[in-house]
């Protein structure tokens, strides 16, 4: 299995699908603004955000140069208080793992704590088939899990769903009528999941941050699900990409004052737990068994590539919330585990280049990701990185071979133009020739070949009857 | 063992190939970036708890603080208490003068496995000591230990926890260097706890249409009683 | 420096920014074999031909001791980008670095080179400002306000979502009509709520985009560049 199981690559498609949805208009266009509203407000109120998001980026690129050390570290730690570590080169490795150690302890009844990275893996088919039963406990994974669906947002996995919609999915799971009222609806949510919390045998949690230091892994969430999920079940198992790991404790509340300031405006989360090994002797509650996975797949590769730089990233969904493109199309339309700016870089990255050939270009570049990052990843340019490796690989931003090169022939011949000035000129004067039949008092209303996409919207403006550099010479010099 | 190697093998190959292209930056020392700590500590703390949707309540006065347990007590017409021990519940001896209340009263020292979880799950209030607050977030800092565990903070839908105005730390990086070794010292760091846990407010969730709803999985309700002088 | 969508599009801006920095004592010239600084092929990901303009653009801005461009997209190439472009090749890297020193997007080199805020301009009018995207790259984010609000006359009323990218983004807003049409019909419509009858921005790419969509909606509301706004008296 991959590392996306796409349902389709059909981007326009599912983008046009979007685009003509209202109440899924609706429902990004609030969540968008309350959180950006929240992501200024949260980084204005920390005298000198900036610079915290500065060290914050450096202390991730540190570690990164040096992950192979950190990581024997973090391991290290996680053993010496009875933590046993895994490794997992693939997520073909990393379901195996976790589906053996539920077999070894005996676990029927799985409880998890909102992962990505289990996603990414697919963990809860794996699971199921071994007979394991799995529940989602975040109450937005939990509708998405009832309803058969992927997330569609990192930290806001049903934004696209409304009121009335999760109603429907819970009255049905549950055999009875819900009124659609948030309370009423997460309320039964939460009596639902009390039991399957009161009945889990197995606790499975991501990490949002690990401290090799100590064999500290750290889990935020606004519920609780973090913590039931690792306080009620007898063993546990903790998932993470090897790009998770931090040095030390005192690097730890950096990152920890700027997730949620990014992700939401909140000052810090609800809940910010840090496990370190398992239950200790006298403690009356915790899990027997606690467990690390240490997953790659393709992480490393990444590691060695100039794309290093996405490994910065936390989860914290700010460049969601920021993106103009995302607000429009939400989600689902990115068609991999991971959406929105950051995930136009990993899916093409980990998933294939090839396969996924308008993530890349799906971005007007207007850098609202990067000013919106609590460790400041320059998104734009990671995206332009992979528009041209996909020239490398021979294709254009529609997928087609033969386009692309002829796309790449259009450039080449623009940019021999365009350093031959007395070329550049005759060019201009050809260009305003072959328009003038559709100007109207200085617009075009129609233009051919890929300029009818734009006149399809929107005027153009036609070219000046004297450009500026006649201008220049008859007036100006 | 043999896919542990391969990885840390592949991992080592790419830092090194990755180091090629970028130069590897030194762990930077964060001086006083970000740092956030004021003289207003308790005024902080409990203006960053309310904003979180907690309850904040600071008195001089012990028969004050034990009336605020009582009339929070009353107005859930809670029935079913789980207590912690030691600390600041032992010295208000909140045990025995609430006994009176006709409150099913039960102390952590005194349960065993099967039914310490079953009362977890049945206590309609959990009365909690912490380790520390911080003035910075607004939040109660849980450390697990022997009669401290995890459930008492979040499995029952009220959380009351009592604390003492000095254990107040102005700032989230003054909590995390309590754990962290001082190098020119050589003093090695307190270990962690097996789990701690920072709270900042009542359980939340906005995954219907960003509403927010309290009390989703955690405790509903957050009152921190601080004991102090103001 | 006045780059190719400024030439052929838009004449008066470069006109207007020729006369307003002339009436503020600084001496202008055209370095006349200037064409492209090579944006458009940078952000389709053709580096080696943008690399090549970057050179062809070094090279007819040699001799300028300071340059000035009406265009943060085309700042933020020569700041942000050519330094970059040059990372292995020591020579070029410290000319691509020689020349990002020496250039100023056309409200960054007012308020912060010139020390102006107030640079005589007198429009009364009712107008809002659109932030363009390349300014907050380049951290420009007040500047153009602040000229604005010195404008004799001119009446500067907010626009929502004012630093949204309008949908330009070059290839972007031929590729996918449809994203980029949803992006500039918002825009469009914050603007026209604003009652203004003039929106300003800083760049050619927001001229085109958000003019050419309020003109087909037949709308009323005109765009003018920063430059044309405070060249006027």
């Amino acid at each position: 299995m991959n590392y996306a199981q796409h349902e389709h690559h059909d981007f326009l498609g599912a983008s046009n699908q979007a685009l003509a949805d209202p109440p899924l208009q609706a429902a990004l266009t609030r969540l968008t603004d309350t959180l950006m509203a929240g992501n200024r407000k949260g980084y204005a109120a920390l005298a000198d955000s900036s610079a915290l998001r500065d060290h914050a980026k450096r202390i991730k690129e540190h570690t990164l140069a040096h992950l192979d050390r950190y990581l024997e570290q973090l391991e290290a730690s996680v053993q010496k208080l009875g933590g046993r570590v895994h490794w997992a080169a693939t997520a073909d490795d990393a379901r195996r793992i976790i589906v053996t150690i539920a077999q070894q302890a005996g676990c029927q009844n799985a409880v998890k704590s909102k992962s990505m990275t289990s996603e990414e893996i697919h963990l809860n088919g794996a699971l199921e088939k071994a007979g394991v039963r799995v529940t989602e406990t975040d109450f937005g994974e939990f509708i998405i899990q009832l309803a058969g669906e992927r997330p569609s947002h990192l930290v806001a996995p049903a934004v696209h769903h409304t009121r009335e919609s999760v109603a429907r999915v819970l009255s049905q799971h549950l055999g009875q009528p819900l009124p659609d009222d948030p309370k009423s609806l997460a309320l039964a949510g939460r009596r639902v999941l009390r039991e399957e919390f009161r009945r889990a045998d197995l606790g499975i949690s991501g990490v949002n941050f690990a401290v090799a230091e100590t064999g500290s892994i750290v889990l935020i969430t606004n519920e609780g699900n973090g913590r039931l999920t690792t306080t009620c079940p007898r063993v546990h198992v903790a998932l993470m990409g090897i790009e998770k790991v931090i040095p030390r404790m005192r690097d730890l509340p950096v990152f920890l004052k700027l997730l949620a300031r990014g992700a939401t405006g909140q000052t810090l989360s609800v809940y910010t737990t840090m496990i370190t090994g398992p239950k200790r002797p006298g403690e009356q509650d915790g899990p027997d068994e606690f467990h690390l996975v240490i997953l790659d797949n393709g992480r490393s590769r990444v590691l060695a590539t100039p794309f290093r730089e996405s490994l910065q990233c936390i989860r914290c969904g700010a460049c969601l919330n920021a993106c103009p493109v995302y607000r429009r199309i939400g989600g689902h339309a990115y068609g991999g585990v991971y959406s929105g700016p950051i995930g136009s870089i990993l899916t093409p990255l980990y998933d294939s280049v090839t396969l996924n050939p308008h993530l890349p270009h799906a971005s007007s570049l207007c850098g609202a990701c990067q000013a919106a990052c609590p460790v400041k990843i320059n998104i734009p340019h990671m995206l332009i990185g992979l528009r041209a490796l996909q020239h490398q690989h021979g294709q254009g931003g529609h997928g087609g071979r033969h386009r692309g090169r002829w796309e790449s022939w259009a450039y080449r011949l623009w940019s021999v133009v365009l350093r031959r000035p007395w070329l550049y000129r005759l060019a201009l004067r050809g260009a305003r020739l072959a328009l003038r039949r559709w100007d109207q008092d200085g617009w075009l209303t129609r233009l051919p070949g890929p300029g009818a996409s734009w006149t399809a919207l929107r005027d153009f403006p036609a070219p000046a009857a004297l450009s500026f550099r006649q201008r220049w010479k008859k007036d100006l010099e | 063992m043999q896919t542990r190697d391969t990885i840390l093998h592949q991992v080592r190959l790419a830092v090194t190939e990755g180091n090629r292209l970028q130069p590897a930056p030194p762990l930077p020392e964060r001086g006083r970036i970000g740092y956030q700590g004021a003289a207003d500590a308790v005024e902080r703390f409990c203006s960053e708890l309310t904003a979180a949707g907690g309850h904040p309540f600071v008195t001089p006065d012990r028969d004050a603080a034990v009336q605020r347990i009582r009339d929070i007590m009353q107005r859930h017409q809670a029935r079913k208490i789980a207590l912690g021990c030691g600390g600041v519940i032992e010295d208000l001896d909140v045990a025995n003068r609430l006994r009176g209340d006709g409150v099913d009263m039960t102390p952590m020292d005194a349960l065993a496995a099967p039914r310490f979880r079953e009362a977890m799950f049945a206590a309609d209030i959990g009365i909690s000591n912490v380790a520390y607050l911080i003035a910075e977030t607004g939040s109660v800092v849980m450390a697990t230990a022997p009669n401290e565990p995890r459930s008492l903070s979040l499995l029952p839908p009220v959380h009351i926890a009592l604390a003492h105005v000095e254990q107040i730390l102005p700032d989230l990086f003054d909590l995390f260097d309590l754990y962290s070794p001082v190098a020119d010292l050589a003093k090695p760091a307190a270990p962690p706890p097996s789990c701690l846990t920072l709270i900042t407010g009542p359980s939340k969730t906005g995954d219907i249409e960003l509403k927010l709803v309290t009390g989703v999985h955690g405790p509903g309700e957050l009152h921190v009683i601080l004991i102090g002088s103001q | 420096m006045i780059t190719c969508l400024g030439d052929a599009l838009f004449p008066d801006v470069g006109v207007a920014t020729v006369k307003l920095l002339r009436r503020l004592g600084v001496g202008v010239d055209f370095p006349e074999s200037q064409t492209c600084c090579g944006q458009p092929h940078f952000n389709s990901g053709f580096h080696h031909d943008a690399r090549a303009l970057a050179k062809h653009t070094i090279h007819a801005f040699a001799k300028s001791p300071l340059v000035v461009t009406p265009s943060g997209s085309c700042a933020a190439m020569v700041k942000l980008e050519y330094p970059e472009l040059f990372h292995h090749d020591p020579v070029w890297h410290g000319r691509a670095e020689d020349l990002a020193r020496r250039t100023h997007e056309l409200s960054d080199f007012l308020v912060n080179v010139l020390g102006k805020v107030d640079v005589g301009a007198r429009y009364p009018a009712r107008a809002t400002y659109h932030m363009a995207c390349h300014l907050r790259g380049l951290g420009i984010t007040t500047e153009p306000l602040r000229l604005l609000e010195n404008v004799a006359g001119l009446e500067l009323v907010p626009l929502e979502r004012h630093d949204e990218c309008c949908g330009f983004g070059g290839s972007f807003a031929v590729r996918y009509p449809a994203i980029s049409g949803a992006m500039v019909n918002d825009k469009a419509g914050f603007v026209e709520k604003t009652g203004a009858e003039v929106v300003v921005a800083t760049d050619a790419g927001c001229l085109m985009n958000i003019g050419g969509c309020l003109r087909r909606r037949g709308g009323k509301v005109r765009i003018m560049h920063l430059a044309e706004v405070l060249a006027q008296q």
